[in-house]
């Protein structure tokens, strides 16, 4: 403080002197904030908890219900045993529905059908674990009845506007995306892609 | 109090630092290369044979199907490695007519001869995008390869490998079929990857960092 230059000093003992007097309201809005913060994080993470409930019911309806739902209303169901995930996937990667579980992006085939089907997902959650995945690891998806068994060919780390990973493709090809740096709390200005293609070897539940 | 208040800052000094994400993917960068394609579907190629697909505002590009033209946008930098091979996506920004005629290996012409067109043309960086091929890993992330070219699309479907039918038959329904046959067809929006960084995280971070100034603050007084 000695250091400071005369008008400095005296505004810093000022606001010293002032200081007791507004510390407990500044605790006070720091702890609303902090609490208001928390309500909103946990209530995130609930919808989040009960989106994936509500659509893990539907989707055992619909595999036990005698006449399958359209192909293109039923709930898919990603599995991936290497890093324990057990996921039911919504529709559209738009942020209300990344909150509620991985998005399969518009326009793209759904999951098993033929083509480029590509799931997003955010890194903190359900796709914390998948830059683990390497060659040879096995993805089950499950939809209206059938099961589809993909094997990861490759993984990538892409621009944001690298939409090449996205493009059609004649092969039975399921991409999953996330942001990378993945075990990160911060800037993510890249995307983990990984790549499975389908084996014809369907399994069974 | 300067416990509560050194919490509070490194808290604030975090979240403006994570505030900043996606910041360093909008660097810019030219193209030029021969025009080629038909309305909504225009392709660059350049003189090393590399094509980008150009989306954004390619509005303006119709009267110069066939012409040598200079692109700025967001894309891959010209010698990345995702532009060594294939098709890379190109944002187009603006864009300079450089000759009335594509000829071979003079891409680089002389820009004396260049003429501007359009309202929209910026026409004014020319900035080596450095960092749009910049992929360092953080520290724990798990080690990946090279994004290999992806193969282009055939130009029809079979149904070889359609989905064998489970315990329950279900009536067999339409696949969403894919649009092979168009070259520029990134079906994302807005022809970038969806967004899929959470802010919960940094809330939750933001959050205990508040409560524990708050607590400090208010146990001091």
């Amino acid at each position: 403080m000695n250091t400071l230059p005369p008008k400095a000093s005296e505004w810093a003992a000022r606001m010293a002197g002032r200081w007791p007097k507004c510390r407990r309201p500044v605790a006070f809005l720091l702890l609303s904030v902090g609490t208001l913060l928390s309500v909103h994080v946990a209530h995130s993470y609930g919808t989040m908890y009960a989106a994936q409930r509500q659509l893990e019911r539907e989707w055992e309806h619909q595999q036990h219900s005698p006449a399958a739902p359209p192909l293109t209303n039923s709930v898919t169901r990603v599995s991936i045993p290497k890093i324990n995930l057990d996921v039911m996937v919504v529709e559209g990667t738009s942020h209300s529905s990344l909150l509620n579980g991985p998005g399969h992006l518009d326009d793209t085939p759904a999951p098993g059908a033929t083509g480029n089907s590509v799931i997003a997902a955010h890194r903190d959650t359900f796709f914390r674990n998948i830059g683990d995945l390497g060659r040879g690891d096995d993805i089950f998806v499950r939809r209206a009845g059938h099961a589809y068994h993909y094997v990861v060919k490759r993984k990538a780390i892409v621009q944001p506007n690298d939409v090449t990973v996205v493009k059609p493709s004649p092969q039975n090809r399921l991409t999953l995306i996330t942001c990378y740096p993945s075990h990160y709390i911060g800037p993510a200005p890249q995307r983990l892609v990984v790549i499975a293609e389908r084996i014809d070897d369907s399994f069974h539940n | 109090m300067k416990k509560g208040l050194a919490v509070f800052s490194a808290v604030l000094a975090l979240s403006l630092a994570s505030l900043a994400q996606d910041a360093a993917t909008t660097a810019t960068t030219s193209v030029t290369g021969c025009l080629a394609g038909s309305a909504g579907a225009y392709t660059l190629t350049d003189p090393a044979g590399k094509s980008y697909v150009l989306t954004g505002k390619t509005d303006d590009l119709a009267g110069h199907l066939g012409h040598q033209m200079e692109v700025t946008g967001q894309g891959p930098a010209p010698n990345s490695s995702q532009t060594s091979s294939g098709t890379a996506s190109f944002e187009v920004a603006g864009a300079k007519m450089i000759s009335d005629q594509c000829a071979a290996g003079n891409a680089k012409a002389d820009s004396t001869k260049g003429v501007a067109v359009g309202a929209w043309d910026k026409g004014t960086t020319n900035t080596p995008a450095g960092d749009t091929n910049s992929e360092s890993p953080a520290p724990g992330a798990a080690p990946v390869g090279q994004m290999p070219p992806v193969p282009e699309a055939a130009t029809s479907q079979t149904n070889v490998n359609q989905p064998e039918p489970a315990a329950v038959p279900a009536p067999p329904q339409p696949e969403t079929p894919s649009a092979p046959s168009e070259p520029a067809a990134p079906p994302s929006q807005e022809a970038t990857l969806p967004q899929t960084a959470s802010p919960l995280p940094l809330f939750g971070i933001l959050a205990v960092g508040f409560l524990c100034a708050g607590y400090m603050t208010l146990r001091t007084s």
